[in-house]
């Protein structure tokens, strides 16, 4: 099976007044579909780099950063943009959704974007996924009317509703409590095991690491 | 397509979401619109009525004169007062052929500017005048009364010589001048007049005239026009006193307001401005201040009360101005400063009584319709011409109210008149000129001279035909209808028409195409090989349509520096909310929105807070509008009722005054936005990982 993420000799270094700091030394990493993936290491050992390299947020210094089959490397804003929208959904540590939009529509701003769908498909798609991540009750809610959980949820389903090659979530249980945490680990883990979706997420959390199918250790900016 | 209408509910659901900050950036554009939109309301409805009213009154839509000029030709007021060169046009006729083919002209009229004096004769003088003429009609009941007038100015005038006293030095001629007043006030003079009337009234002009206060120099702005085609062409000249000066005959027509403001008593024109003072600027006499020194200073100007009463009407006055002040005095000189002492309590009464009861007495305006005025100027040639003219009437712009400005106040005289002022004579006139110059021997004059050595050298004066050259001595002793008259009395249409103008006025068939107009003016002026140029009404009404471009121009930086205001306040707003939002544009970017959604986001919101308040703001001024236009805005003087062609505009707003509102708030709201819309799109979606909620 080809891998759908694939990270070759990646050096990822970031300026820092007249110092270089280097995120990242050497990292090689290939990821498998399907495959449930926990980035794991300290503080500042590097794993939002890594994500940030993987979700196409930003492109090595060295190296070559390959996504089911395309090379970023040479790909411009644009183009990192649009297949950001397409192939990658994103969860993140502080849930970050758009206050002013309620859940509903926090779920569809990926659809709208991509304008792919008619807006029958379009509702029935949210409703679905709304329905997955179970706030069909909250629709029409504010995210500050939210709990913590309930907000990760809707994150994961604005990450899932475009159906994307692959799923980052950077560290998305550290701002819940721990039972939620579970609760947010556990619905990926079905999503993952259902749909095939592939799932990467850093953690510094052992409980979490436990979880996943496939465990990488970083420290240090390498991975170990 | 869909996210185009994403962006434009995140715009609008961000609108709301930071209301306290759209709110004052949408107060400020409405406030700026309500401006933009009331202003060029205004300017457009003032330029419209401006248009009516000074094309309509003496420019016409367009003006002809000399290219060569040295200054601009600007016939509502100028900055040079009269002394401005206009150049000229040495033939009218000329230029009214060379615009006869043109099919957007409906008439031309000639037009002379130029400047006269009428050197008003004082007290002294006049008597002596009505006594030389009761003389002649061997009137010697007037001729008592008149004595008696003359005895009583010069009883007044008497005292007077006690302060000269102090501060002459020669003090023979003082002596002399209180021998020659004692000779008056003595009771034997009545006698001594009935002896040898026209030698005691020489006497009297040689040895007692000038020490009366001097009459006053009233200047008189000339235009002048075929004065028939003049009050055809021109539907505001409105004839309020008197009437048209007779085809084909010379004559002046005075300006209402020019005669108000120079040729009116002093002391009439005191209680005119007092009244003006209190309606309109709701003042006071109070006990200091401007008016307050005026009123006291008017009780010292009961000589040019007393000077012009006869005894008869002296003695009716007495008892009137008895009862009016309350007082047993039999002194008319105490009761008339007592009557002049005006307070706030007795203006009314006092203003009323004045005009009840003395105005009738004396000399109310000094020119008066039927006198024939000696006008004098200086020519071109440097010449000083005097010339007789019958007053025939007065005249205003319809809907003007005579107030204190002189805008556009010509006194109206027919074209051979002007010319004869403005001292470019006709060929006719040269040949006439030399002949008598041949036959009386005079000596040529050299134009180059100055006024002094034509006057002074040389010894005799030059005399022409046209009118009088004036000597020093004469100029010295002349008073109304002295002159000696020797022009042209009646004169032909081509007479008008062959000859030296300062200026044409054009009429357009279609006023509103005066751009169009003005260029087949100028072609065919061009095509007959004259070298005249050609100006609009604005730029011909000189300070006048300055004064509008003035206006213009504030409003225009008063919306510049407002909107400048709004553009520094909405830049910063937006860069602070690009900067609270930062985290969730890096949310948005990683999700997978573009650069341009975050930027057109960003613009859609101002646009948004732009538009609405634009659309506020044009609410609010049309109401404005509707409301000036429901009750007109006032025109407080004369300058004013020129521009607004009536006494107060009632401005109408119209499309494009909104589509001038609204375009300038979104053009305004949209550059402000560029930076911050920028600044917001280069946000990266890595800070979407970074964030901290
Ligand atoms: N934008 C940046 N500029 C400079 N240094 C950075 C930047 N992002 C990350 N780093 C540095 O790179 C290293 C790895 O950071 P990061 O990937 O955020 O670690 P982790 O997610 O494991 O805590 C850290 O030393 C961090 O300080
Ligand atoms: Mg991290």
């Amino acid at each position: 099976m080809p891998a759908i993420v694939e990270l070759n000799n990646v050096v990822k270094e970031y300026p820092l007044g007249k110092l270089v700091v280097t995120a990242l030394h050497d990292v090689s990493i290939a990821i498998t579909k399907g495959e449930f993936t926990a980035i794991a290491g300290p503080s500042g050992s590097g794993k939002t780099t890594i994500l940030n390299m993987i979700g196409c947020m930003d492109v090595p210094t060295t190296g070559t950063v390959k996504i089911d089959g395309t090379l970023t490397n040479n790909l411009d804003d644009h183009a990192l943009t649009t297949l950001r929208l397409n192939r990658i959904g994103f969860i993140f540590q502080s849930f970050n959704l758009v206050n002013v939009l309620d859940v509903r529509q926090n779920v569809e701003f990926p659809l709208l974007l991509q304008g792919k769908l008619s807006s029958k498909d379009r509702k029935l798609r949210v409703e679905e996924m709304v329905e997955k991540v179970g706030l069909t009750k909250q629709m029409t809610q504010r995210p500050n009317e939210l709990s913590g959980g309930q907000r990760q949820r809707v994150a994961i389903a604005r990450a899932l509703v475009t159906n994307p090659a692959i799923v980052l979530a950077d560290e998305p249980t550290a701002n819940l409590d721990s039972t939620t945490g579970h609760a947010i680990i556990e619905l990926m883990r079905d999503l993952n095991a259902n749909d095939h979706t592939t799932f990467i997420f850093s953690t510094h959390d052992p409980k979490v690491m436990e979880r996943a199918t496939r465990l990488i250790m970083v420290a240090d900016g390498k991975v170990v | 397509m869909s996210s185009f209408f994403l962006a434009i509910r995140l715009a609008l659901r961000n609108v709301a979401a930071h209301a306290i900050k759209n709110l004052v950036v949408g107060v400020i554009l409405c406030f700026g619109t309500i401006v933009v939109v009331s202003g060029s309301a205004l300017l457009n409805s003032l330029d419209v009525a401006m248009r009516r009213s000074i094309t309509t009154s003496v420019t016409g839509d367009l003006q002809v004169y000399d290219k060569t000029a040295r200054d601009q030709l600007s016939m509502l007021g100028d900055m040079n007062f009269g002394g401005s060169d206009n150049g000229e046009i040495p033939d009218y006729k000329v230029v009214k052929d060379a615009l006869a083919g043109t099919p957007e002209v409906a008439e031309v009229l000639p037009m002379g500017i130029g400047n006269a004096t009428v050197f008003g004769a004082n007290d002294i003088d006049r008597t002596l005048e009505d006594l030389r003429a009761a003389v002649r009609s061997g009137d010697t009941a007037r001729q008592t009364t008149l004595v008696e007038r003359l005895q009583r100015i010069c009883t007044d005038i008497r005292p007077e010589l006690d302060r000269v006293e102090a501060i002459t030095n020669d003090k023979e001629k003082l002596t002399e001048d209180r021998a020659n007043l004692d000779r008056v006030i003595a009771p034997a003079f009545a006698a001594e007049f009935t002896t040898d009337p026209m030698g005691t009234i020489d006497w009297m002009d040689g040895h007692i005239a000038s020490l009366a206060t001097d009459g006053r120099l009233a200047y008189f702005r000339l235009l002048g026009t075929d004065l028939p085609a003049f009050a055809r062409t021109f539907p505001r000249f409105e004839i309020t006193k008197g009437g048209p000066v007779p085809e084909g005959e010379r004559g002046i027509v005075l300006n209402e307001s020019m005669v108000e403001q120079w040729l009116k008593h002093p002391i009439a024109r005191e209680f005119d401005w007092f009244q003006k003072e209190f309606t309109q600027n709701g003042g006071a006499i109070g006990t200091s201040g401007t008016v307050f020194d005026r009123v006291a200073r008017m009780s010292r100007q009961y000589r040019r009360i007393l000077y012009q009463l006869d005894s008869e009407e002296a003695a009716v006055l007495t008892p009137l101005l008895q009862a009016e002040v309350g007082s047993q005095e039999t002194d008319l000189v105490a009761l008339l400063k007592s009557f002049l002492t005006v307070t706030d309590e007795n203006f009314a009464q006092r203003k009323a009584f004045f005009y009840a009861q003395i105005a009738p007495k004396i000399r109310l305006y000094d020119i008066n319709v039927g006198d024939t005025l000696p006008l004098r100027a200086f020519t071109k040639s440097g010449y000083l011409k005097s010339l007789n003219l019958k007053v025939y009437g007065v005249y205003r712009y319809k809907g003007v109210t005579n107030d204190d400005s002189a805008a556009g106040a010509y006194c109206l005289v027919d074209m051979p008149s002007f010319r004869d002022l403005y001292g470019k004579m006709t060929d006719d006139q040269r040949a006439e000129l030399a002949d008598i110059k041949s036959s009386v021997g005079a000596k040529e004059v050299d134009p180059s001279a100055s006024i002094e050595d034509q006057l002074f050298g040389g010894g005799g004066a030059v005399e022409t035909t046209v009118s009088e050259i004036t000597t020093l001595e004469n100029l010295d002793s002349m008073t109304f209808g002295r002159v000696e008259d020797r022009v042209q009395h009646t004169f032909t249409q081509d007479q008008i028409e062959n000859g030296l103008a300062t200026n044409v006025a054009v009429i357009l068939k279609d006023p509103a195409q005066g751009k169009a107009g003005l260029t087949a003016v100028q072609a065919a002026l061009d095509k007959a090989g004259l070298n005249l140029q050609v100006i609009d009404w604005r730029a011909a009404s000189g300070l006048v349509g300055q004064a509008a471009t003035v206006v213009q121009l504030v409003l225009f930086v008063a919306v510049g520096v407002l909107f400048l205001v709004a553009m520094v306040i909405i830049n910063n707003a937006l860069v602070m909310a690009t900067l609270e939002r930062t985290s969730e544009i890096g949310t948005m970017r990683a999700v997978g929105a573009q650069r341009g959604f975050v930027t057109l986001m960003f613009v859609l919101e101002t646009m948004f807070v732009g538009v609405g308040s634009g659309v506020v703001g044009v609410g609010i001024a049309a109401a404005l509008i509707s409301w000036l236009h429901g009750v007109g805005i006032p025109a407080g003087n004369d300058f004013l009722s020129i521009l607004f062609g009536g006494k107060a505009m009632y401005p109408v707003m119209e499309a494009f005054d909104v589509a001038l509102g609204l375009g300038l708030v979104t053009l305004v709201s949209t550059i402000a936005t560029i930076y911050p819309a920028v600044l917001a799109s280069s946000v990266p979606p890595v800070v979407a990982l970074q964030g901290k909620e």
